[in-house]
């Protein structure tokens, strides 16, 4: 094993029920196969956490790291991976975090940190260089996330950085957040819980005072400046740059793709209150925020005077209509105050949206009457108060918050099995902000996606066809820039596998997937030679994909394990059952029989039994992932 | 009076549309407009085009008060000072 | 490229993201390694209230570091006319970096036994070039560059109140 660059080639294992500490080295070897933090976390999960793990137990097992181009010069790479079993959705999960957390980890010496077992009472893991301590956390315990983070660092010196949860992981709110650098967000999938579960409040690394190596500093160099370049050039980057991600809103809303009151309606007359473009306009951006080593810098500094007065970070174009048009709220002060809530409670503002969003339709339609006379006010579409009042009852899971805390899937089932029809949720997962009954590479996209019908997978955004770049990436992947555009069906599983293969070495370099999904700064050629020149290792654009695969194929693998087959590759009952207007008047209608259509297509593709959807053993050996078959064969024959 | 005060968000737009500047100010006498005759009040003080060409490639967007209009025939009434903003799309996530 | 007697770097805190992808060009640029503790442009951050400003070297009038110097490793550049470190006559004291007004000299024994101090890349600010947001820009205003450093200067003596142990 040589010395590796880049990279420190160092694990930091933290074990909370024997309270030991330990560090795992790798070599080239794992870097070359799984190209970063999401590969390497994917292939640590296979190896460490049992297929029966209940996601609250010590079994379950927390991973966080640093991408192989974080602390280095270049641009859009300070993203950090975590993972962990889901108590959401019962299976592996990996949510993406900016923020400068993965920045100051690898500064104090370390790539990933995996923390396992279940401690006794609240602690925080404390990292600084050689110095690692699980330290007493009672005092912060019970803290919002902003309160937690300001505390902590007049402890230990404001250069350090935090990783946290806040007081709805502490409940064990289903969707609780994980927060780096407080308002940055790994928060899909319940992490939160599970941290909490383990009595974890969070992570501090102190400054650090280490150095990333490079293999071909000057070369890198060169290769960063001009992606540097691209990202300033590139047109969907600057919209997003000076907009935010809800720069979003308005061509979704054109479109009809844009989910207003819980999926009933793709188009809004009030959207643009909750479009980036507004929040410039209207005087609420005040500052723009940007994750580590990112220049794009989307995230939004928002102020407004109303509702105690806000100065917060957000909303991003998820939240925007999460939290706005699905639950008809107009309301864009109010809007940056449940954000901010959601933010410092530590919550998923998709997940959040989406069980709102159920519960005012099932109250619209007769069910949990008495909500009202809790709430002092009827919960009714776009009643603000109803929803700021429903926010902070599910932080602290009280009265009808406990049952909402559980997450839509959980909340419906224990009203009325009826209810489940307007659940916007599959396996367990609310649906991303995106008509996918008209988006066809995104249904595909989120059927598949390991996580949940999500888009922070994938990101097919290319599918809009919104820029000449994205035209001709649909191009290059169908054969045809006609086959851009919402609607439409030819291509959508070369278009999904391209995405999944690419998202995730995105992921595991630390790059933001905006730089080559949303937008297309660089492409897998560019980041080959980044690879090569950062690492020293031998990488292709047709490797670095091959990497890709083998991450994608070994996560299938993983939830296969834990039992997942093709009757999962599906979404929310609304999707698949009931019809979507556009403004023009045109009526889309997804089925079962486009999905059988166009999953035999996508297996085919990818080498995986079609009526299971389990990876070919041929498969999995050509990838390198022997160690897989067996269990790939135990379902194969079932 | 009451100004219509228009923001031209996207710098593309304001060199498409061969503007002198990306914000103005212009009084409206209140009453009942069009949408694209409001828009020609408030370019012609400062921009070359007095509307947004058809064939552009991207989507131009045309927000009054906070809300967008589509169909620039819809009708809009003026009684206070009107905010004009326009802009392309985005990207977002 | 441009005479480096005559131009500075205007710090504007109001645009900065907080990114630090300065700290680790910088670092790379000169040293061929990537860290923020060895970048010559110092980044403060109050992630909590979005607050973000980068500080380096502005090449004041008074020039105390240079006065602070016990040894004279500290000398005036004849041709940049910027602070520039003897590193064989340093003793590693830190009196340069305690004496500048503005937190502008990076002085981390445990990492580089002498201190850094932004010396423009000898013309051709790699720092600016990666600064999308632009609060890194450079300007042949030297008011600009004083006015713009004493803001900056408020904000990080905000920021050390706030995180103030």
């Amino acid at each position: 094993m040589r010395v590796v660059y880049s990279v420190h080639g160092k694990i930091l294992h933290v074990d909370l029920s024997s309270n030991k500490v330990w560090i795992e080295k790798y070599g080239d070897d794992l870097l070359s196969r799984y190209a970063g933090s999401r590969g390497i976390e994917a292939k640590l999960y296979w190896d460490l956490v049992p297929p029966d793990a209940h996601p609250f137990s010590e079994k379950n097992v927390f991973f966080v790291g640093s991408g192989t181009f974080t602390a280095t010069p270049m641009p859009s790479s300070g993203r950090t991976t975590v993972a962990f079993k889901s108590p959401a959705t019962g299976m592996y999960f990996k949510a993406s975090v900016g923020g400068s957390f993965g920045l100051k980890l690898k500064h104090n010496g370390y790539d990933l940190i995996v923390v396992r077992g279940k401690a006794e009472k609240p602690v925080y893991i404390y990292v600084e260089n050689d110095y690692v301590d699980i330290l007493p956390a009672e005092r912060y315990w019970g803290l919002d996330v902003r309160t937690t983070h300001i505390e902590l660092l007049r402890k230990h010196g404001y250069e350090s950085e935090t990783l946290l949860i806040g007081p709805a992981g502490e409940k064990l709110v289903k969707f609780a957040s994980v927060n780096c650098s407080v308002y940055n967000v790994a928060a899909r999938g319940g992490g939160g819980a599970v941290l909490g579960s383990k009595l974890v409040k969070g992570i501090v690394v102190g400054k650090g005072e280490r150095s990333i190596a490079l293999y071909n500093p000057k070369r890198f160099l060169e290769l960063a400046m001009k992606a540097v370049y691209n990202i300033m050039n590139d047109e969907a980057l600057i919209a997003t740059a000076k907009f935010g991600t809800a720069s979003a809103t308005m061509g979704l809303d054109k479109t009809s793709t844009l989910p207003v009151y819980n999926f009933r309606k793709s188009y809004w007359e009030h959207a643009y209150r909750n479009a980036g473009e507004y929040y410039v306009e209207a005087g609420y951006l005040v500052g723009r925020v940007g994750c580590a080593q990112c220049i794009v810098s989307c995230h939004r500094h928002t102020k407004t005077a109303k509702y105690g007065g806000v100065d917060t970070v957000g909303p991003e174009y998820e939240t925007s209509n999460a939290l706005g048009g699905n639950l008809g709220n107009p309301d864009t002060d109010a809007l940056i105050k449940m954000n901010d809530l959601a933010n410092i409670y530590g919550m998923d503002t998709i997940s959040l949206g989406g069980v709102l969003g159920w519960f005012l339709e099932t109250y619209e339609k007769g069910y949990l009457k008495n909500v009202a006379e809790e709430l002092g006010t009827e919960p009714t579409w776009g009643n603000v108060e109803a929803l700021l009042r429903l926010i902070e009852k599910i932080a602290r899971r009280e009265g009808v918050g406990d049952l909402l805390a559980e997450g839509t899937a959980v909340a419906c089932e224990k009203v009325d099995p009826e209810t489940c029809k307007w659940a916007l949720q599959a396996r367990g997962l609310e649906h991303s902000r995106v008509e996918t009954r008209i988006a066809r590479a995104y249904a595909l996209a989120f059927a598949l996606n390991p996580r949940g019908p999500d888009h922070l997978h994938t990101e097919t955004f290319a599918e809009f066809g919104f820029s000449e770049a994205a035209k001709k990436l649909i191009k290059r992947l169908t054969g045809s820039e006609e086959n851009a555009g919402v609607g439409k069906d030819t291509g959508r599983p070369e278009i999904v596998v391209w995405h999944e293969d690419i998202y995730a070495v995105t992921d595991s370099l630390g790059l933001c997937a905006f730089i080559d999904t949303a937008g297309y700064a660089v492409d897998e050629f560019m980041l080959a030679e980044l690879f090569e020149a950062a690492t020293g290792i031998e990488m292709s654009a047709e490797k670095l994909m091959r990497c890709g695969e083998r991450i994608v194929t070994l996560e299938r693998i993983i939830q296969v394990r834990e039992g997942r087959t093709r009757k999962d590759d599906t979404l929310p009952w609304r999707i698949l059952n009931e019809p979507i207007t556009t403004r023009e008047g045109v009526t889309y209608k997804l089925s079962k029989e486009w999905f059988d259509v166009m999953l035999n297509k996508y297996f085919t593709l990818r080498k995986w039994d079609t009526k299971t959807g389990v990876p070919l053993p041929e498969k999995l050996r050509e990838l390198g992932l022997d160690f897989t078959v067996q269990e790939a064969l135990k379902h194969l024959s079932a | 009076m009451p100004q219509a005060l228009l923001t031209i968000l996207s710098e593309r737009l304001v060199r498409l549309l061969k503007c002198r500047e990306s914000k103005s100010e212009v009084p409206v006498e209140s009453g009942e407009y069009m949408v694209e005759d409001l828009l020609l009040i408030a370019l012609g003080s400062v921009c070359e085009s007095r509307s947004i060409p058809e064939n552009s490639d991207k989507e131009t967007f045309i927000a009054v008060n906070g809300r967008v209009y589509y169909d620039k025939k819809e009708r809009v009434k003026v009684d206070g000072d009107v905010r004009i903003t326009l802009f392309e799309v985005g990207a977002g996530g | 490229m441009f005479s480096v007697s005559t131009v500075g770097i205007k710090i504007s805190p109001e645009l900065c993201t907080g990114c630090e992808l300065c700290e680790l060009v910088c670092s790379t640029y000169h040293f061929g390694k990537s860290s923020i503790r060895l970048s010559r442009v110092i980044v403060f951050k109050d992630h909590a209230g979005a607050k973000f400003t980068p500080m380096l070297c502005i090449s004041c009038p008074g020039m105390p570091c240079v006065r602070a110097c016990p040894t004279g490793a500290l000398v005036v550049d004849e041709v940049t006319k910027r602070p520039r470190v003897i590193v064989e006559k340093c003793t590693s004291c830190g009196d340069c970096a305690k004496a500048c007004p503005y937190n502008a000299i990076r002085f981390e024994n445990y990492v580089l036994a002498y201190p850094l101090i932004c010396d423009l890349c000898g013309g051709d600010p790699q720092c600016v070039k990666v600064c999308w947001p632009r609060a890194l820009v450079t300007t042949s205003d030297l008011r600009e560059v004083y006015t713009s450093a004493a803001k900056a200067k408020g904000l990080i003596e905000e920021i050390a109140r706030k995180y103030r142990g």
